[in-house]
């Protein structure tokens, strides 16, 4: 009973030692970056986009989550969902994900890298930009993503969010 | 037989190699069968420095004996029907020995399908519906740090937790409020881990283990698409022994009975989490000193903070005990000589996450660790030369598409 005096449970000073030291790394490492890139667009509107032959006219807060969480598989007729996201680290994505879908970029990938690397589920296809997001629901059929409203152009249309 | 399976599963890696160098010139609004293949892996490299006792590698000298390389594919060539698969190589030390094998491959038919839910079935090698982080143990990524809490998620029987020969039904739902999905398995679990039977006889013994019938069962809720998860994880998982030429050892069985209970709360910059396992272990037939029963509890509580969206701190205390009527081991000490101190392991980790790209992570973690109750005792041979209290401190490198 005495190879042990302190509490099993206290938390040793070596880790609070290491704590402090990581603390100040990451406080350094961060002030040194510029926090611009956070700050970029805000102030963008991102809608909801599908190509403009599309049946899908609106969609509910619900349908859209089930169809980025990748819950749900086929549109009403039966075809496959094509879901396309721009990367994960882009603005424009983590205003989609916090304002639309009411959630968070790190969260969406949770999700997502459990189903693809368990086997039991797709991931969106990522697209690197706002002109290739553009691009690809203009030419997919069956496809769903998101653009900045000022981006919008021909061959595509915005989804009503009900 | 066993080196053909080795070839066959190089091959099949090689395959899988070549496949996803096609599919990324591939243009996915081309009308071909490629448009429902999806291809995804990962691969780490990680170095481990412990004072004392050895974790994956000769540790106690710096150990980069510890590394992990997976593909998958997932085909659905009916909007029903779909077949995944994944071969990783892994390499932890003694505990795995880094040649390729097949950790799922499986056909996973909905049989009904609606707008509120899914409903159907996998047969084949299927993934094990374990806790919160089973499912994608190998990626590094999804892991709650450069290690898993080892008091729930052992990997010195990494191959037997984490997936199965069976057949598994799964139902999905969800409405404005929350989803849920239900899993239940029933398979023969994989003995393949060099570190099983160890880990069960203390010893080498001159049988073998092989897998007998089986059942796992989990639901996950989460309401508010992850903002809170709750899981609860139930299984009867069972091993027969096999005994070897002039075995001293009786044909007996083993059996294993887990409950985990896990829950998960998800802020915008911080997250909760805590599972506890209660697991009842049993030896039967095996007569004399080996007729053992006994319940033990694990638990880890983990909160993490995100500083920024790539960078992300966490503090974890994990804890597990082998036998609830004997904490500290002192018991098992009197009887079989071995330290008590081997009977319980109680983990402080601190840790630092730097996702560079969205591809590309940076991790480092300090472990301060009381005990060695999951330590690999084919990586420390002599139990009277371990230390009960040692540190380990782990760098880890990671790559995932």
């Amino acid at each position: 009973m005495n190879a042990s005096t302190k509490p099993d449970c206290q938390l040793p000073t070596s880790v609070v030692t290491v704590a402090l030291i990581m603390m100040t790394l990451l406080s350094l490492s961060l002030s040194a970056s510029s926090l611009a890139a956070s700050e970029a667009s805000s102030v963008d509107e991102v809608v909801v986009i599908v190509p403009s032959d599309s049946k899908v006219e609106s969609l509910t807060a619900t349908g859209l989550r089930s169809i980025f969480g990748m819950r749900s598989r086929t549109w009403p007729q039966g075809e496959a969902i094509k879901v396309f996201v721009l990367e994960d680290d882009d603005p424009i994505h983590a205003i989609f994900s916090k304002q639309i879908l009411q959630t968070f970029p790190f969260n969406l990938r949770r999700i997502w890298n459990r189903r693809i690397y368990s086997g039991t589920g797709q991931s969106p296809q990522v697209v690197k930009t706002e002109a290739e997001m553009h691009d690809y629901i203009s030419r997919t059929e069956n496809s769903i993503g998101y653009i900045s409203r000022k981006r919008l152009d021909a061959g595509v249309k915005v989804v009503n969010l009900q | 037989m066993i080196n053909i399976l080795r070839l066959t599963n190089v091959l099949l890696g090689a395959a899988l190699l070549l496949l996803t160098q096609q599919s990324q010139a591939q243009d996915p609004a081309s009308p071909n069968w490629l448009d429902d293949v999806q291809f995804h892996g990962f691969a780490a490299q990680s170095f481990i420095d412990t004072d004392g006792n050895d974790f994956f590698g000769d540790s106690d000298s710096g150990s980069s004996e510890f590394w992990e390389l997976g593909f998958n594919t997932l085909w659905r060539p009916l909007s029903r029907l779909q077949f995944a698969a994944q071969v990783v190589a892994r390499d932890a030390g003694e505990t795995d020995d880094g040649d390729p094998r097949v950790d799922y491959a499986f056909a996973d038919y909905a049989f009904a399908q609606r707008n509120t839910g899914t409903t159907g079935i996998r047969l084949g090698r299927v993934v094990n519906p374990l806790a919160f982080y089973n499912d994608t143990r190998d990626v590094a990524a999804t892991r709650p740090g450069i290690l898993l809490p080892q008091s729930i998620y052992f990997d010195v029987n990494r191959n037997f937790a984490l997936s199965s020969d069976g057949a598994q039904l799964y139902h999905e739902s969800g409405n404005d409020d929350g989803s849920y999905i239900v899993q239940f398995g029933v398979f023969e679990p994989r003995t393949e881990d060099p570190d099983f039977e160890p880990a069960i006889f203390f010893q080498n013994v001159p049988g073998k283990l092989e897998g007998a019938s089986s059942w796992m069962a989990r639901i996950i809720y989460e309401h508010d698409l992850g903002r809170i998860r709750l899981g609860l994880t139930v299984s009867e998982v069972n091993v027969d022994y096999d005994p070897g030429a002039m075995d001293p050892i009786a044909p007996g069985e083993f059996h294993f009975r887990p409950i985990i209970l896990s829950a998960q709360y998800n802020a915008e910059l911080w997250s909760l989490t805590a599972e506890y396992a209660r697991r009842t272990t049993e030896l039967e037939k095996f007569g004399g000193p080996l007729e053992v029963e006994f319940t033990g509890s694990s638990y880890f509580v983990q909160g993490a903070y995100r500083v920024r969206p790539d960078w992300e701190a966490f503090l974890r205390y994990d804890e597990l005990i082998w036998d609830n009527d004997d904490s500290d081991g002192r018991t098992f000490e009197s009887l079989t000589g071995l330290p008590h101190y081997s009977r319980f392991a109680k983990d402080w980790t601190l840790g630092l996450r730097w996702d560079v790209s969205p591809q590309f992570m940076l991790r480092t973690e300090l472990h301060q660790v009381n005990g060695t109750g999951w330590l690999s005792l084919l990586e420390n041979t002599s139990p009277a030369a371990t230390d009960q209290h040692w540190q380990l401190f782990a760098l880890s490198a990671s790559f995932r598409f």
